[in-house]
């Protein structure tokens, strides 16, 4: 049985029929690309995987009614916006002499929406500090690791992490009450923090007694009416849920829909890529071809193709296809942030279901490049429990409690109303095993071959965690927390910051892709996701993804110029 | 749908809810106290089954009373009564209920409230279809759903699933007391008899454990959460859109608390009542088996 779409699968100018540049992807980097290149008066089709979940939003003067809501079961259980893994399963082992698998189900499954992975997100928006753009150098040769220095620097980046910041609209601290690590900005956040969740405020006070720095977390959530779009009611239900009313900077509802505005945007959603066709020589692609939402293969052409899938799925095509590969460094070089999670349970209710998830940080256990004294891990997020059927689920699978004890932890619940927790985003060190290939027999429901992840920790990453625990555990005791627990390293790891996997760098011989993001073998395709980066940084990757493929754009739409593209500063 | 959310845009919210009153909750099948899906006997077993998972204690309040077996029914009977104009029951529509007013200016609640979009349910897209279909029908019966049985073997249906184990059950407690049904049981051999199926068919373990807890917690669309037992229990607020939990107030230029459900404060009537010895020694053990501590 056929059911209609969501909403229409053509979005923006549905009479465009010829096309300066393909992105495929709609997220966080194709839709900074997509805009910065529709401005400069070329004509860009877009491909999106995903369905459209923000009816209206190609309409002038209204913003979309989004389709999300304050529905755990559909944003957290039922895979409405993420990736499903029954139909796009992925696969996992900790290394090669593991075996084919181990594991085949969700692994660092992102949304697949209109508005790409970014709208599960609650907008963590920090930068990155100058010294995380040349770990190679600072650090020197670590045995295993491939940490190397950025091709671009945080000074070149400055004005457009000013852009991207204006363009979503950032809440954040004044320069008086910011965090004192961080790194010099050329201009203020355009709006101040919004009200702090009382997990974080009681959460900070013990960190403050340790000695520690907090702040207002930098967020891409309008705390002041912001550019056509409300300040947020505190609905609570942020991260991992859509925006029900487009508070949330998502690309989808700034970069997107300005793009699509533009007239010089088509988007095409419901379109899964399945192949990037080369050229006679071999040194250019030609063509996509893609599965479009009723099933039947379309192929589309253009001057030139931008990649902007997620790190994964980005690696994925280029296997698929066997472009870009010259190197054999496709799918090297995977980095998730290593996340270490540490959770107090307080004796009063702290109604973690009310806020933005998070919204207050501190960058102290971020560390020195170099110090042994002060090892990299990342910043920290002062968050919360907000899912009541996740909570449930948690008595009930993890700590195998049904029964009338399961009824009283959830009147007395220890794990969401009474929690507070600390989660490190820390470097994950790059190492050229961890790496996406093709699984040789699982496949998704079209027919593509699936993404494997091959993956394990380095010391470098465990060794901080090691250091930095004890620590939180102390910030837990400063904070009146009754009880600390210390979560499992997950594997496969949990987290959804996905980067690495098509690197830039000047070297064709170790990189994927050069300086400018286009890729080595290819001389018309680029990438624009966070498979460029060389390294993880310790801070929430998706301000730094956007700023690079802007730059990554400007330099595609004013090369040799590409400040001239910029609008905010 | 899209030429609705259009017109109900331009109308803006204030118009749109001249359409008032809306239903609470919603109507039709997702509230009658009926099986679309299961038989009596299966409907009566299961509902008894979600019981034992999560019974009654201090508030009076078990998955029985919030209607876990209808939650369970509706999801099984989710592509039974589907048309253009009637998705499939697995994606509530948004942005709101219609159980929470728009905020005024002040963080106020006031009288307007918004469309009850989530009584409408979304269509799927086409891979969406075969994801719920195989998880409800199983893989080998649904068309384009077996693409990996090769590799992974077949999916079981959830259907399958729940009414072989309710056979199962009965069998069980036949073979404890003859002529007994699982429904004739005690309430310990019926926890015993629970436990032999769920470790015989540990899917079906699994399965009972995660929809009882979802049809307990759920939005009420779904047919669970009956007259909001699962948010009671577990003092919850639900939903909260339009209204929030703040609200910037440009007049003072400042965020602005509900009073009754503040976000930056402690909430004025929140009980916090000591844990259970019982879940004392749970987190203890969790809490020193983690690497944590008590620290207190």
């Amino acid at each position: 049985m056929a059911f209609p779409s969501v909403t229409p699968n053509v979005l923006g100018n549905d009479s465009l029929a010829a096309f300066d540049t393909i992105v495929i992807g709609s997220g966080a980097g194709g839709s900074a690309v997509a805009r910065t290149l529709a401005v400069a008066g070329q004509k860009v089709l877009v491909l999106e995987a995903g369905p459209n979940y923000f009816p209206g939003l190609d309409v002038p003067d209204a913003m979309p009614v989004p389709l999300f809501s304050n529905d755990e079961l559909k944003l957290q259980v039922r895979s409405f916006i993420q990736q499903d893994p029954l139909i796009e399963p992925r696969s996992f082992r900790a290394s090669v002499a593991a075996g084919a698998r181990t594991f085949v189900g969700d692994v660092n499954g992102l949304p697949r929406t209109v508005g790409g992975a970014a709208v599960h997100a609650d907008m963590k928006y920090p930068r990155f500090r100058e010294t995380d753009f040349k770990l190679g150098t600072l650090l020197g040769a670590i045995p295993g690791a491939s940490f190397a220095d950025w091709p671009v620097d945080y000074a070149t980046l400055e004005r457009f992490y000013v852009e991207i910041e204006h363009k979503v609209g950032v809440q954040g601290p004044d320069a008086a009450s910011d965090d004192p690590f961080a790194p010099a900005k050329s201009k203020p956040y355009p709006m101040p923090p919004g009200l702090p969740m009382l997990a974080n405020t009681l959460l900070a006070d013990g960190a403050r007694k340790q000695g520690y720095h907090p702040f207002a977390y930098p967020t891409a959530v309008a705390s002041r009416p912001y550019r056509g779009r409300p300040a947020c009611v505190e609905c609570g239900f942020c991260s991992g849920y859509g925006c029900p009313t487009n508070a949330k900077g998502a690309p989808a509802v700034t970069l997107l829909r300005d793009a699509l505005l533009t007239k010089n945007v088509q988007l095409r959603s419901g379109a899964v890529v399945t192949r990037l066709v080369k050229s006679a020589t071999g040194t250019a692609v030609r063509a996509v071809e893609y599965i479009d939402a009723a099933g039947a293969t379309q192929t589309a052409t253009a001057d030139r193709v931008v990649l902007a899938a997620s790190a994964v799925e980005t690696a994925r095509l280029a296997l698929l296809s066997e472009v870009g590969n010259s190197s054999g460094q496709v799918g090297a070089n995977l980095m998730f942030h290593f996340q270490t999670q540490v959770v107090g349970v307080l004796r009063d209710r702290v109604h973690g279901h009310r806020g933005r998830s998070v919204t207050m940080g501190f960058s102290d256990f971020r560390g020195t490049p170099g110090d042994p004294d002060h090892p990299l891990g990342g910043i920290i997020e002062l968050a919360t429990n907000a899912d009541l059927i996740g909570e449930a689920k948690n008595y009930a699978l993890q700590l195998g409690k049904t029964g009338p004890l399961l009824t009283r932890l959830l009147e007395q619940s220890p794990l969401r109303d009474k929690l507070v927790a600390m989660i490190m985003q820390a470097e994950d060190a790059p190492q050229v095993t961890n790496r996406v290939d093709l699984d040789p027999a699982l496949t998704d429901v079209y027919g593509r071959p699936a993404a494997r992840v091959t993956y394990a920790s380095h010391v470098f990453e465990t060794s901080a965690r090691e250091f930095y625990v004890p620590k939180m555990l102390a910030i837990l005791e400063s904070a009146g927390a009754q009880f600390g627990l210390v979560a499992p390293i997950d594997a496969p790891s949990a987290s959804r910051h996905v980067m690495g996997t098509m690197r830039m760098g000047p070297d064709a011989a170790t990189s994927v892709c050069d300086p400018r993001g286009q890729l080595h073998d290819l001389g018309n395709v680029w990438c624009a996701d966070g498979g460029l980066f060389p390294t993880s940084s310790g801070f929430n990757p998706t301000l730094t993804l956007q700023a690079l493929a802007l730059w990554v754009g400007a330099n595609i739409a004013a090369p040799g110029n590409p400040t001239s593209v910029l609008e905010e500063s | 749908m899209y030429t609705r959310r259009v017109f109900l845009r331009l109308l803006g919210v204030a118009s749109a809810a001249a359409a008032l009153p809306f239903p609470v909750g919603c109507g039709d099948n997702a509230d009658a106290d009926v099986p679309l899906f299961f038989d009596a006997h299966q409907w009566a077993t299961v509902d008894a089954a979600t019981a034992l998972i999560l019974p009654a204690a201090e508030r009076g309040i078990s998955a029985s009373d919030a209607r876990a077996v209808r939650y369970i029914d509706r999801l099984l009977a989710a592509f039974d009564q589907v048309s253009e104009a009637a998705p499939p029951t697995i994606f509530a529509g948004g942005p709101a209920s219609g159980r929470q007013p728009a905020p005024d200016a002040h963080g106020k609640s006031t009288s307007a409230f918004p469309p009850a979009d989530m009584a409408t349910f979304l269509p799927l897209t086409r891979a969406q279809e075969i994801a719920w279909r195989v998880r409800i029908f199983g893989s080998a019966a649904t068309p384009g759903g077996d693409f990996n049985d090769a590799l992974l073997g077949p999916t079981v249906g959830w259907r399958d699933l729940y009414t072989d184990a309710v056979t199962r059950l009965d069998a069980v407690a036949a073979a404890t007391s003859p002529g007994a049904t699982f429904l004739t049981l005690g309430p310990a051999d019926q926890q015993i008899a629970l436990a032999t199926v769920s470790s015989e068919v540990s899917q079906f373990g699994q399965a009972l454990i995660e929809h009882t807890l979802e049809g307990v917690f759920c939005v009420p669309e779904y047919g669970g959460n009956a007259d909001r037992a699962g948010w009671r229990l577990a003092r919850y607020d639900g939903d909260s859109i339009p209204l929030g939990h703040a609200v910037y107030d440009a007049s003072i230029d400042a965020y602005v608390d509900r009073p009754e459900e503040p976000t930056s404060t402690p909430s004025p009537h929140a009980i916090s009542e000591d844990f259970d010895s019982a879940i004392l020694d749970a987190l203890t053990v969790a809490a020193v088996g983690s690497g944590g501590k008590k620290f207190f």
